[in-house]
């Protein structure tokens, strides 16, 4: 497997506060990576980093092989890196329809007119909102909203996919359907790192897992093998001792 | 079938209805004439005023600021150059304070950009005041000029029609879907990949164009300008309120507008000139208070059939 993502000594100061502190991984086409860590860990900050919302203060990202360090995030996420947003975002204004042509009219293949209407309706059958295509986000179900996210990542035909707590919220049933969902990414190709907390969720769905505390990755291997070593269930009592 | 024929039936009745525009000033008296001048040059004025700020929301008062550059453009190089260079110089003069602006101020949100656009409209009127007052002359400049009403008419309702042409063509391309995008979450929007920035200011600076051009054909109807008529700030508020008045998510909407507001400015200004400031601000205050999405807002719930 070629590595999609490859990142190393990724680090991002807040003042004082190390956020993300040399960071080290590698994400491989195809390959479901998840991102654990305590609240505060710099999970969220990883992800912004990678999409551009923030600059490191030092480290490297290749995507695809190429460095995307100072590249503005509409620039990256037309090369093919997209994600979604912890809490979810959407366009009040737009269409499930329309909201997702926006990413398919200015992502890699700049779609437009049938070609385009066509995948945007085919893209929100396949993440379960066929039948609001016409809907407002104002009239859509929580979890609706994070479908209509994730089409409109996937409309940008990304090569890597950066979902940020996205399953939080899903109850059982609808959990079962999201996981489904991701796993059939990972079977098309596409390379997704997701931030997650339950466990049970990252066992059941990633090939691999990093644990990050404080801005450092503590462990990183299998979901099974790495959820059990003595520092993770510290790092993850710890913050349940302070709660 | 039914659809082609009423499409074309559609087609039929916009050239009748331009036709109709056209023939206007053979039809009406001075006074008429003088009403439809006005009425062209705020539809204008609020539709290219709403191409940019409707989806975007970025609310401009700077509308006389490019409204007054290309009336100064009309006045200065009237006399020494063809007509069709000076609105090419009125437009360009425009456009360059408009990528200048775009640049600067595309970055703030809400209420600073509305300072803004308001500052920078005085910052130039006082600029120009300052710099004629340099000079001997008086402070205003006459504009000489042999065109009639008619063509001054004529000419605001071609740009009334390329300004409509021009939001059609938008409002069918993925920028108008841009604009929609970045007015309502313009991080989530980058993220799709959309280039925000340059997209804003091409806007930006295709809306003012049409502002620069409507003030160097009014100049012509006015024959008279200094700074004070030139950049007066009421235009700014007229405009946004026409536009606010008539809705700006639809294209039509300005228009909707305009026409009572002008008519209702028309019969103030004849029986209290000095209440039509005040009158904008009322009518203003209604619309956001009672039909925050205009006129064009009620037709929508009157046409959608109740869920
Ligand atoms: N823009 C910012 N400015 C200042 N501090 C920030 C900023 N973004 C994040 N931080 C800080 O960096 C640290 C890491 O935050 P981050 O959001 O990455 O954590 P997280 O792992 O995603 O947590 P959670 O599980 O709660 O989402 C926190 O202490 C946070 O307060
Ligand atoms: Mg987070």
């Amino acid at each position: 497997m070629s590595a999609v993502l490859e990142v190393d000594g990724l680090t991002r100061r807040f003042g004082g506060l190390v956020a993300v502190d040399g960071l080290g991984f590698s994400v491989a086409s195809g390959e479901i990576v998840g991102l654990v860590g305590p609240n505060g860990a710099g999970k969220s900050t990883v992800l912004n980093v990678l999409s551009g919302v923030v600059r490191p203060d030092a480290g490297s990202i290749a995507f695809l092989g190429k460095s995307i360090i100072g590249r503005a995030p509409d620039r990256i996420a037309r090369l093919g890196v997209a994600r979604t947003f912890q809490p979810a975002r959407s366009f009040a204004s737009l269409t499930c329809h329309d909201s997702v042509l926006t990413s398919l009219a200015f992502g890699r293949k700049r779609l437009w007119g049938r070609v385009a209407r066509d995948e945007a309706d085919r893209l929100l059958d396949r993440v379960g909102l066929g039948r609001a295509l016409d809907s407002l986000p104002g009239q859509l179900a929580y979890i609706d909203h994070k479908r209509l996210e994730l089409a409109r990542a996937l409309a940008l035909q990304p090569e890597l996919l950066l979902l940020d707590e996205w399953l939080a919220g899903f109850n059982p049933a609808e959990l079962e359907g999201g996981i489904g969902l991701i796993r059939s990414l990972g079977e098309q190709g596409i390379a997704v790192l997701l931030v997650e907390h339950v466990l049970e969720t990252i066992q059941a769905l990633c090939h691999r897992c990093l644990v990050m505390n404080t801005g450092r990755l503590i462990a990183s291997g299998l979901p099974a093998e790495v959820l059990a070593e003595p520092e993770v269930v510290r790092a993850y009592l710890g913050e349940e001792g302070d709660a | 079938m039914i659809r082609r024929a009423i499409r074309r039936l559609l087609v039929v009745a916009v050239v009748g209805v331009i036709a109709a525009l056209a023939w206007v000033p053979m039809m009406v008296g001075d006074y008429g004439l003088s009403f439809a001048i006005n009425i062209a040059s705020y539809t204008v004025l609020a539709t290219a005023w709403s191409l940019f700020s409707g989806p975007t929301r970025y609310v401009s008062l700077a509308t006389v600021a490019f409204f007054g550059i290309g009336a100064y453009s009309s006045a200065i190089f009237i006399e020494l150059l063809p007509w069709p260079v000076v609105l090419l110089i009125a437009a360009g003069a425009g456009m360059l304070v408009a990528v200048i602006v775009g640049l600067a101020t595309l970055r703030l949100t809400g209420v600073h950009f509305v300072l803004f656009s308001f500052g920078l409209a005085e910052l130039i009127r006082q600029l120009v005041t300052w710099f004629e007052a340099k000079g001997t002359r008086p402070p205003g400049r006459y504009v000489f000029t042999d065109m009639t009403a008619a063509h001054i008419y004529w000419q605001l309702l071609a740009l009334a029609l390329l300004v409509f042409g021009v939001g059609i063509l938008i409002g069918r391309s993925r920028f108008g879907l841009a604009l929609q995008a970045i007015g309502d979450d313009e991080t989530a929007a980058r993220h799709s990949g959309i280039y925000a920035t340059r997209i804003k200011i091409v806007l930006f600076v295709l809306s003012t164009v049409f502002m620069s051009l409507t003030g160097a054909v009014m100049a012509l109807r006015w024959t008279y300008v200094d700074p004070t008529i030139a950049f007066n700030p009421v235009i700014s508020f007229t405009v946004l309120t026409m536009a606010l008045l008539g809705g700006t998510h639809r294209l039509y909407g300005p228009l909707l507008g305009v026409v009572p507001l002008a008519l209702l400015l028309e019969y103030l200004v004849a029986r209290f000139p000095n209440y039509f400031s005040i009158a904008v601000g009322v009518v203003f205050l209604l619309i956001l208070y009672a039909m925050p999405r205009g006129i064009a807002g009620l037709v929508d719930r009157l046409v959608r059939k109740p869920a």
